[in-house]
């Protein structure tokens, strides 16, 4: 008996260790040094440091920079979690329709998810104080016409029109896989028990892909927090720090203002508002989840 | 599903797409088109087409960045990594799905919270842990590792969900 | 079953499109690196390398020319040169955590105080006795000149020779009621006076900067400034300071400024759009390449009407130091008194800098070096660019009040009193 237990916890260390001793190395423990230096004084260069008690944590919580950055990242999660998932969603349905070019189709989607961060803010700051105006002129739209990146109103969509295109195709793929995966025999009774095309999607098809919404919403939420490479090659943060991200910010503390103690006890705060928000989200998508 | 015929909505549908498929293209199309222009060229220009249509921008990044050596590298690593990380987190996954229980819910919430840790600001302290246990030589090899190792929670997050 | 062959699928995906995505950045970081792996020949005399680090990506080529030159002439010596994409405080940060460490690096004056305990004092290696005036305050810390000054660079105006003689302007101004004339003689002209990448936080910075440089006993206001007996509103000149900025947008972009930026500046004013930035010698090559019978000029930032305070802040803006724990401490200053020795030839004809010493000359590097060169030798100089002795992230941080003000969601007194409370944040922290 108790040889079965040893055994059963042997088997048991042997799958889940290599990637929780990994897991410990390069980021449990990186984190709690990081931890440890919040409450320091470390600039990132010197060798000395000082201990400095909850002082970095008080000056973050009067920072005003730093709850405008927090309100710009959940609007910002937000924005760019609905507009990926619908989007994707839609273009994967559409594209799971025997339309004749649709391999053609799902690689021009799919196409820029591939391109380098810094070309894309070159290019799109091009698109977007360029070419806008032109297109304005032409077509007599005149949101168009405004300075996007001048207004932070505009820069916020600007962002988020980028991120969308940047991006939307991991998530139609993702999709995509969970479409392909549904019964035909499944759809095919609920047709001859008389069920229309949209009740079909919201009764079965949007149930059975849950895995996909799951996986989806997960990682559009965790990436969308982590927001670091559009923010940096689009807007450098302006108008005016308007549309700085937490990650962004915390590296410009970091490693432009030689504040690296500051950044990290920012940088803890987050992780602490961001733990709670998971574990939330995680625990009732969860339960929500359908087996096929 | 049955196939059904390709009708009039399917056309409509098709065309449509078409459509916001070339507008997602474009700027991809105008880096293309950019990357065979001279500099004055792009500098007076970027949605003109080019004139005289020039391979010279290739060649010179291929001989500076000596891009031969650092798509294998990057090669190397990728494949690599992808394949050590496929292992570690589906056979991590798997136990945790199949022995449900404390100890498993434990270890998977421990894991997926750390997926918010902005990596900016434990990059430097990674190295630092790394080069005490003496597990780096190259900065380079080490961003990788570390992207290894975070995808590989991400992974175990998600095959176990 | 389907489900989890589905998560195989999605996690594979996942992990080879996210690797690629970071092995696409990394290539395109990882672009600097001009060492020549070829060059090596697996000499059997003991081979050391050079970790050097520094410089911008254009210079890549130019590089590439001087290591291959260094090693040539020094068997036995590898030198590995790595060039920033962009962030250099951020690698430079990350290989020091990482263990490594480069031997040579690059720091502006700036940085110099903060960094000073790593780095290695240069004071008797035999190019320090020929740094110019311009270039020893910001390499000096403590008494010890602690960099290898690479170039001086002039901050002022940049001017379209051509579109001020079509606007029949004949003298550059020297007091801020002339600056404004000029912009007005301009504008009759039908030419756009001013076209400012406000975007930029380094321009913002180099803006605020002229008003502390101006400042006659600059040291001891900023000593007053830490203390805090004085504050940013008693800068003598810091109602011009908003005086030219307006003058700025007024006759330039207006709010639109914020949104521009340098690479669409240099088009622009390359091509003629505009007859004024606030800009400086570092322009010279980006514009010439765009336009190489751009006909221009440089002419110090007239802050006040007095004539005299009107001088061309002239400084040293990058220097290369040693890591003073460097394991090839000697070979790393070998390659230093190299690059001096060698001057001439690979910091004026392939760097194309304006080098800091006494014993070379450039006056050849472009049109606004020789206006440059003018200032200096009518002694109508500052030594600095004022933001030296800022505490570290006040320069980013101004941005945003700035570009806010400019914006107009935001008054002169509230910009002020905020660019105050940056100062007093960022020394408590």
């Amino acid at each position: 008996m108790n040889k079965q237990i040893y055994r059963k916890s042997l088997v048991y260390i042997a799958f889940v260790g290599p990637m929780l001793i990994l897991f410990l190395l390069f980021i449990f423990l990186p984190f709690i040094r990081s931890i440890i230096y919040s409450f320091q004084d470390w600039n990132g260069i010197n060798s000395h440091t000082h201990w400095v008690g909850w002082k970095n944590y008080r000056n973050v919580l009067t920072d005003t920079d730093f709850a405008r950055t927090i309100s710009f990242t959940l609007k910002y999660v937000l924005a760019t979690v609905i507009g990926l998932n619908v989007l994707g969603l839609i273009l994967a349905v559409a594209l799971n329709v025997g339309l004749k070019s649709r391999n053609l189709l799902r690689t021009a989607f799919f196409l820029p998810t591939v391109m380098g961060t810094v070309i894309i803010g070159f290019i799109w700051n091009f698109i977007i104080t360029r070419l806008f105006p032109q297109i304005g002129e032409l077509t007599g739209i005149g949101i168009l016409h405004s300075s996007w990146l001048a207004l932070p109103k505009y820069a916020f969509w600007a962002i988020i029109i980028v991120t969308v295109w940047h991006t939307l195709g991991y998530y139609m793929i993702i999709y995509l896989a969970g479409l392909q995966g549904l019964s035909h025999e499944l759809m095919e009774a609920a047709e001859i028990d008389g069920a229309g095309r949209i009740k079909r999607f919201w009764s079965i098809v949007l149930p059975l892909i849950r895995p996909s919404i799951t996986i989806c919403l997960f990682l559009s939420i965790i990436n969308g927090f982590k927001s670091f490479d559009i923010n940096y090659s689009l807007t450098m943060g302006g108008p005016y720090g308007t549309t700085e991200s937490i990650s962004y910010q915390i590296f410009q503390d970091a490693f432009s203002k030689d504040l690296f103690s500051y950044a990290s006890a920012k940088a803890v705060i987050f992780f602490l508002i961001l733990t709670l928000f998971s574990v939330v989200q995680v625990a009732i998508l969860k339960r929500k989840e359908v087996e096929a | 599903m049955r196939t059904s015929r390709y009708g009039a909505g399917k056309l409509a549908l098709e065309l449509l797409l078409v459509i916001f498929a070339s507008l997602t293209l474009y700027p991809i199309f105008l880096i293309l088109i950019n990357s065979v222009k001279t500099y004055p060229e792009v500098m007076k220009s970027l949605v003109s087409m080019p004139n005289e249509p020039t391979l010279e921008n290739f060649s010179k990044v291929w001989v500076l960045m000596n891009y031969p050596r650092a798509f294998l590298n990057s090669l190397l690593v990728t494949v690599s990594s992808v394949i050590g990380v496929l292992l570690a987190s589906s056979a991590a996954a798997y136990r945790l799905v199949r022995s449900p229980g404390k100890i498993s819910r434990f270890i998977f919430y421990f894991v997926l919270s750390s997926l918010v840790i902005p990596f900016q600001i434990i990059m430097v302290p990674a190295l630092k842990v790394a080069k005490d246990f003496h597990l780096v030589n190259t900065l380079h090899g080490l961003v990788f590792m570390y992207w290894g190792f975070w995808f590989l929670a991400l992974c175990s997050c998600i095959t176990a969900l | 079953m389907r489900k989890k062959w589905f998560s195989v699928l999605a996690v594979s995906l996942i992990v080879a499109t996210a690797l690629t995505g970071c092995m696409g950045k990394q290539s395109s970081d990882g672009g600097g690196n001009a060492n020549s792996g070829s060059g090596a020949s697996s000499s059997k005399t003991k081979t050391i390398t050079l970790k050097v680090m520094g410089l911008t990506p254009k210079d890549t080529e130019a590089v590439k020319t001087i290591v291959g030159d260094y090693q040539a002439g020094h068997p036995g010596v590898q030198v590995d040169f790595q060039i920033p994409p962009d962030n250099g405080a951020a690698l430079l940060k990350t290989r020091f955590a990482a263990g490594d460490a480069p031997d040579i690096f690059y720091l502006s004056p700036a940085d110099i105080p903060a960094w000073s305990e790593k780095l290695a004092d240069l004071s008797n290696e035999p190019w320090a006795k020929h740094v110019l005036p311009e270039g020893i305050r910001n390499i000096t810390v403590d008494g010890k000149k602690l960099g290898f000054p690479l170039q001086i660079e002039g901050n002022g105006i940049v001017y379209n020779k051509d579109l001020f003689a079509k606007a029949g302007i004949t003298n550059v101004p020297v007091t801020l009621t002339e600056l404004k004339q000029t912009a007005e003689k301009l504008k009759a002209a039908g030419i756009q006076p001013f076209g400012e990448a406000w975007k930029n936080w380094g321009f913002l910075m180099h803006l605020f900067g002229v008003t502390f440089a101006h400042e006659q006993d600059e040291n001891g206001f900023i000593d007053q400034l830490n203390k805090g007996t004085k504050q940013i509103k008693d800068l003598s000149n810091i109602n011009n300071f908003f005086a030219l900025l307006d003058l700025t947008d007024d006759y330039g972009f207006g709010k639109d400024s914020i949104a521009y930026d340098f690479t669409q500046q240099q088009k622009d004013f390359a091509s003629g759009k505009m007859a004024m930035i606030k800009q400086g010698t570092w322009y010279t090559a980006p514009l010439l390449k765009q336009n190489p019978n751009l006909n221009m000029g440089l002419f110090a930032v007239p802050l006040s009407d007095n004539a005299s305070e009107t001088k061309l802040m002239v400084a040293s803006t990058s220097n290369f130091v040693i890591n003073k724990s460097s394991e090839h401490l000697e070979e790393s200053k070998k390659f230093l008194n190299w690059l001096h020795d060698n001057g001439q030839k690979y910091l004026v004809e392939t760097l194309k800098v304006a080098p800091v010493f006494d014993d070379l000359n450039a006056s050849q590097i472009g049109p606004l070096h020789k206006d440059m060169n003018t200032y200096i030798k009518a002694g109508k100089t500052y030594d600095n660019f004022g933001t030296e002795l800022w505490p570290s992230g006040f320069n980013t941080d101004i941005s945003k009040p700035l570009q806010a003000y400019i914006a107009g969601v935001a008054t002169k007194d509230q910009t002020v009193k905020q660019l105050q409370d940056i100062w007093t944040q960022r020394l408590n922290k």
